[in-house]
């Protein structure tokens, strides 16, 4: 069989998922728009998109194995209420999407304030990932599918200091998923990092900053593929990451990156690209953080289409950089607003299989006559 | 490049709308028009994207040498969308990989693209269709996975094919032996040499018959190949040779050797054949062979001139091969050999690769037909191949479950050319439509490899004539198919006690100028009989009234036809497309339970054709076994009662538990099988006396009722006779005969008196 990763056109925001060899999945945040939910919009039904590559259970509910929020900002978690059921699996309710397993950082601990709002989705999520966690305390390891969870780093006030068994420290690899050990999966916990920069940055983003950084070993019939994510982490985590693995640097090399923070500039860079323009300067470590591409890596900017002016994010400079990392290796760059066109983007499917990563081929979609796109967007005059 | 020789805005219409659609399909990177299109044959040419594999991309082209960007072709003609744009890939594509359309080696090689004809994808999907399934094709090229195990594998492709073996590959395959070696087949061939101008480089064509007869090859076997000498003013010479099967032992381990790696043929020598046997573990086997043959040949005595010596190498492959239900792949091969052959794997001796065509065979028939046949099938005898049988017989020889044997008495007459499966050519005076219809119904299925035996005769006789019955259906018969629609048949059929007829009958029957049809088959043990499920039937249509209408009440079920000077047939008229509506239907029932287990119980299909002529409604009912009792007065007569009217008779009994009830028995009688059928009962009149010692049976709007249900039958189903229950297990008293006398005065017929005992039943009959 073969493993897969769908990166799903969620404008600026991220939506990504991860079919293992086993057939389990693993959502990384959603952003499903309303207008992605109207049958009447031309904005690509992710909704139904994702639903078609869930698998379903015995009471033929849809389901995802684990669900991980990077971090709580609107565009990673968008939707969430709507389509995934939250609350105890015994109260669910037909049509949702159920969570076997929720991957949260342990942001979820932290009080509201003014550098950590939250938007409604984010504070559902809180509030689920807070009685899972309760579950956890009152019955241990032994709750079922829908009341699972891993906690993806300890949280600095010793909030999780008794949730050993679901906790997962910074740099351990995780295997299992919804509690069941997977072959097909390792995936190296790299962030949040803990520490000093948090109090350097703007108060405001460091929501950002908390992203769960993850570098995903996917193994199927004998391929594998490295891929790696982390949210809207900005450039301090990816020098601090180079710093730490310097070393070894095999623990960030990639097949498959997403760009952090939708091609964001700032992630590559201390210097705003509005203000510095192309005087801004790359920062040499996280460039090289990164940088470590594999051969025919593709790096993929979930955003909206990359233009060329002072917009960041996407950002063209931080595009330019990515391309440059790819360059010597044969490697591909896309951008999900921009593919297979910017008129019309589709999910970017890759599969994973005795020959490693490869991109999906893509159909031609049916002419608009029997797409019923016709019926979309303007009214048509007719004269 | 040249410039075009036409400009794109000068192409047809549609071609100008085609190419707008290739420019905007996702992997298309560029396509132009091509410069030696003509405004009739345009051609373009596309850079497709393909999406290798990561780790391929630095280098880029994949392992099987597909690059990143692939060119195609698309050859147009001015008649598209009716025709599909021939697709070429670039000249030096790698012919290697499977699923490349056979071409000659300066040709620009063509994708494989769509299982089916391309003109039903363009019709279908368009070109984007076309595009996609391209595109798809040079991904699994690429990633050397065009060999899909869900669909099988791929034959190997084999470029030019000029001759021809047919041959049952099922049969072949049966002869392959796990210890390896060779098999020696009888093989004829036809050796045709064209007119100048179409003749092949080696000068003639071989077609030839792989039977599975296996022959061993002594020196008589070597004297008998022969051709016969070429006829003046004929380019045809017919032959006997041998086919040689070469198959491989188990490999050392003692698992099969298994041929995993998919490759063309390059075969064209003795040299490069033994290399292809040794690719499929039988090299040693191969050249044995070849040495006898080598051997035989040259102590012929007589001269032998050049013949055809065929070979089939034997691969066996990882999954089954696409096409068949099986992992072995034949090969076919043939060289020509005379008595100086030598087996010595040389360059110089030219071996051809032969195109492998099915013969008809009972498996490939099921096979297409989506059968699988069971290993311990039952042998099926038919009686009646007219215009229902001859249409169940063949619908049952094409799916591989043909009869064993095909009994008819009469000869085909031309009038049945009306209504017939069978069509007969034309011979020098049309006498053949006098021929028997068995004889020609088994001629038929001969032809569709199964072989059966026709018998001249008529099926009624067979209650007294056993050695008939016994010639007729073969020991281990199971089932015989009544076809006859005759009545005589069936209740000849019905009267032959299950002692010396165990086959269980299905019956075929249409009613109501073909628009009804019956089926029945008996149940286990024959019980309930062909006679009694006819009965039932009629029960169950009086209920119904569409189905009373036409089976039971239809004016004019028979008319003579005049099909000749002064003779005639009493027959129904018909289109032959009516009765094939219903004989297919039933077809399809008899090839359900010819490869299942036979429903144990007896069953009952009526079917009615709708007012439209076209469709067809079936009802169902399984019938549970009849209870079957000899009188106690004699012995001669055999009483059955249906569940229906057993069910009654112990509910009235039930609700009367300390007197004697009572009731009228309805069903049929049979003077031939003396034989009384209940099939229903009536209550007893209002008037009816139950006591303790005695039930007296009222009169009360008894004539009325009895009229009204027989009336309702068709007059099929009517009084047989009275049923009374006794308290206790005692016989039929004094005046239970003196009853039953008086009632067999009163309907002028062999009466019943059945007597419902808490123990079961006895009965007496008065014959008058």
């Amino acid at each position: 069989m073969a493993a897969k990763i769908t990166f799903f056109p969620v404008g600026d925001g991220d939506m990504t998922l991860i079919t293992l060899d086993s057939g389990r999945t693993i959502l990384i945040d959603i952003n499903i728009r309303e207008a992605a939910d109207d049958p009447d919009d031309e904005t690509c039904d992710v909704a139904g998109d994702l639903r078609e590559r869930l698998k379903r259970d015995g009471q033929d509910h849809p389901y995802v194995d684990a669900f991980l929020l990077s971090h709580p900002d609107q565009d990673h978690c968008r939707g969430l209420q709507k389509h995934f059921h939250l609350g105890a699996p015994e109260e669910y309710r037909q049509g949702k999407i159920l969570i076997r397993e929720v991957w949260s950082s342990p942001l979820i601990f932290r009080r509201a304030s003014s550098s950590n709002l939250l938007c409604d989705d984010a504070r559902a999520f809180n509030r689920e990932a807070k009685r899972r966690v309760e579950r956890y305390r009152e019955a241990g390891a032994t709750v079922g599918d829908g009341d699972r969870i891993l906690i993806l780093g300890h949280d600095e006030h010793g909030k999780t200091n008794d949730l050993t068994d679901i906790l997962v420290e910074i740099d351990q690899v995780i295997s299992q998923v919804n509690g069941q050990r997977d072959a097909g999966l390792s995936a190296r916990l790299l962030g949040p990092l803990p520490g000093p920069d948090l109090q350097e940055e703007e108060a405001a983003l460091t929501k950002n900053d908390s992203s769960v950084v993850l570098r995903f070993h996917l193994r199927a019939s004998g391929g594998e593929c490295r891929f790696l994510t982390g949210g809207d982490a900005r450039v301090g985590i990816w020098e601090r990451m180079w710093k730490r693995h310097a070393n070894h640097t095999e623990w960030l090399e990639y097949d498959l990156l997403q760009a952090p923070h939708h091609c964001s500039w700032r992630s590559l860079s201390r210097d705003s690209w509005r203000d510095w323009g192309e005087r801004a300067k790359v920062s040499r470590d996280a460039r090289e953080a990164l940088g470590q591409a594999l051969s025919g890596a593709h790096i993929i900017a979930s955003s909206k289409p990359v233009t060329d002016d002072d917009n960041d994010p996407p950002c063209t400079r931080a595009k330019r950089e990515y391309k440059d990392i790819l360059d010597p290796v044969s490697g591909v760059f896309k951008c999900t607003g921009e593919t297979p066109k910017p008129s019309k983007p589709a999910p970017i499917e890759f599969e994973v299989d005795r020959d490693g990563l490869c991109l999906s081929t893509v159909k031609a979609a049916a002419p608009a006559i029997i797409a019923s796109d016709a019926g979309r967007g303007d009214p048509l005059p007719h004269g | 490049m040249a410039e075009a020789q036409v400009i794109e805005e000068e192409l047809p219409t549609l071609i100008q709308a085609a190419l707008a659609r290739i420019r905007q399909h996702p992997h298309v990177i560029r396509a132009n028009v091509h410069a030696d299109s003509t405004k009739e044959f345009p051609q373009v040419d596309c850079l497709i994207q393909v999406n290798l594999p990561t780790q391929w991309r630095a280098q880029g082209q994949s392992p099987s040498g597909v690059k990143l960007e692939e060119p195609i072709r698309l050859m147009f003609s001015a008649t598209y969308p009716q025709y599909a744009p021939l697709v070429t890939l670039r000249p030096e594509f790698n012919r290697n990989l499977a699923h490349i359309q056979p071409g000659a080696e300066q040709e620009a090689p063509e994708p494989c693209y769509f299982e089916g004809d391309p003109r039903e994808l363009i019709a279908h999907r368009g070109i984007d269709g076309l595009l996609n399934q391209v595109v798809d094709w040079l991904h699994r090229a690429a990633k050397d996975t065009l060999i899909d195990p869900n669909h099988g594998w791929e034959p190997v492709r084999r470029d030019r094919l000029e001759d021809i073996v047919v041959l049952d590959r099922a049969a072949l395959r049966n002869r392959i032996k796990s210890r390896g070696g060779y098999s020696f087949l009888e093989t004829g061939y036809m050796r045709c040499v064209p007119e100048k101008g179409n003749r092949p480089h080696k000068g003639f064509l071989l077609m030839a018959r792989v039977t599975d007869n296996a022959l061993p090859l002594d020196q008589r076997t070597a004297d008998w190949i022969v051709e016969s000498p070429v006829q003046a003013q004929s380019a045809i010479t017919h032959g006997r040779t041998l086919t040689v099967l070469v198959f491989a032992a188990k490999a050392s381990t003692g698992a099969p050797i298994i041929c995993d790696r998919y490759e063309p043929e390059t075969v064209a020598d003795l040299q490069t054949l033994a290399g292809r046997a040794a690719d499929y573990g039988c090299r040693t086997e191969l050249m044995e062979a070849l040495s006898l043959v080598s051997r035989r040949l040259s102590k012929r005595a007589q001269d032998l001139g050049k013949v055809p010596l065929f070979i089939i190498l034997v691969a066996r492959r990882p999954i089954t091969v696409l096409g068949s239900n099986s992992d072995i792949e034949l090969i076919p091969y043939f060289l020509q050999v005379d008595k100086e052959f030598t087996s010595e794997p040389s360059i110089e001796v030219p071996v051809y690769p032969v195109a492998l065509h099915d013969a008809i065979s009972k498996n490939l028939l099921a096979e297409l037909s989506g059968v699988a046949l069971p290993a311990d099938i039952y042998p099926l005898v038919q009686v009646g191949a007219g215009s229902v049988g001859s249409k169940i017989a063949t619908h049952l020889g094409r799916a591989g479950l043909a009869p064993q044997v095909v009994i008819d008495k009469k000869c085909l007459s031309p009038h049945n050319s009306a209504r017939h499966a069978l069509t007969l050519p034309v011979d020098d005076y049309g006498l053949t439509w006098l021929s028997p219809k068995a004889d020609i119904m088994c001629a038929v299925l001969a032809g569709l490899d199964q072989p059966a035996t026709a018998i001249r005769q008529d099926a009624v006789g067979w209650r007294y004539d056993r050695q008939a019955l016994r010639r007729s259906v073969p020991r281990n018969t199971s089932v015989i198919l009544n076809s006859t629609a005759s009545l005589a048949v069936r209740e000849a059929l019905a009267a032959i006690p299950e002692e010396q007829l165990r086959a269980r009958i299905i019956e075929s029957a249409l009613y109501g100028q073909g628009h009804l049809g019956l089926l029945t088959l008996e149940g286990m043990e024959r019980n309930p009989n062909t006679a009694d499920l006819t009965l039932e039937a009629y029960a169950l249509a009086r209920a119904d009234d569409g189905l009373r209408q036409l089976l039971l009440q239809h004016e004019s079920q028979m008319s003579r036809q005049a099909v000749g000077q002064g003779c005639g047939t009493t027959t129904i008229v018909m289109s032959d497309a009516r009765i094939s509506l219903f004989a297919a239907a039933m077809s399809q029932k008899l090839i359900e339970w010819r490869t299942d287990r036979l429903p144990e119980q007896g069953k009952l299909y009526l079917g009615q054709a709708s007012q439209d002529g076209m469709s067809l409604a079936w009802a169902s009912e399984s019938i549970k076994p009849f209870k079957v009792i000899v009188p106690e007065n004699n012995d001669q007569w055999q009483i059955r009662i249906s569940p229906r009217a057993h069910e009654k008779i112990q509910e009235d009994v039930g609700s009367h538990a300390s007197v004697e009830t009572g009731g009228v028995l309805i069903g049929a009688l049979s003077s031939l099988r003396r034989t009384i059928t209940v099939i229903d009962v009536l209550d007893a009149p209002e008037d009816s006396q139950r006591r303790r010692e005695r039930f007296i049976l009222g009169r009360s709007g008894l004539v009325s009722a009895l009229e009204e249900y027989a009336e309702s039958s068709g007059y099929t189903l009517y009084c047989v006779g009275t049923w009374h229950s006794h308290l206790s297990n005692s016989g039929a008293s004094a005046i239970d005969h003196e009853t039953v006398e008086t009632l067999c005065d009163r309907i002028q017929s062999p009466a019943l008196g059945l007597i419902c005992l808490p123990d079961g039943y006895t009965a007496i009959v008065k014959e008058g």
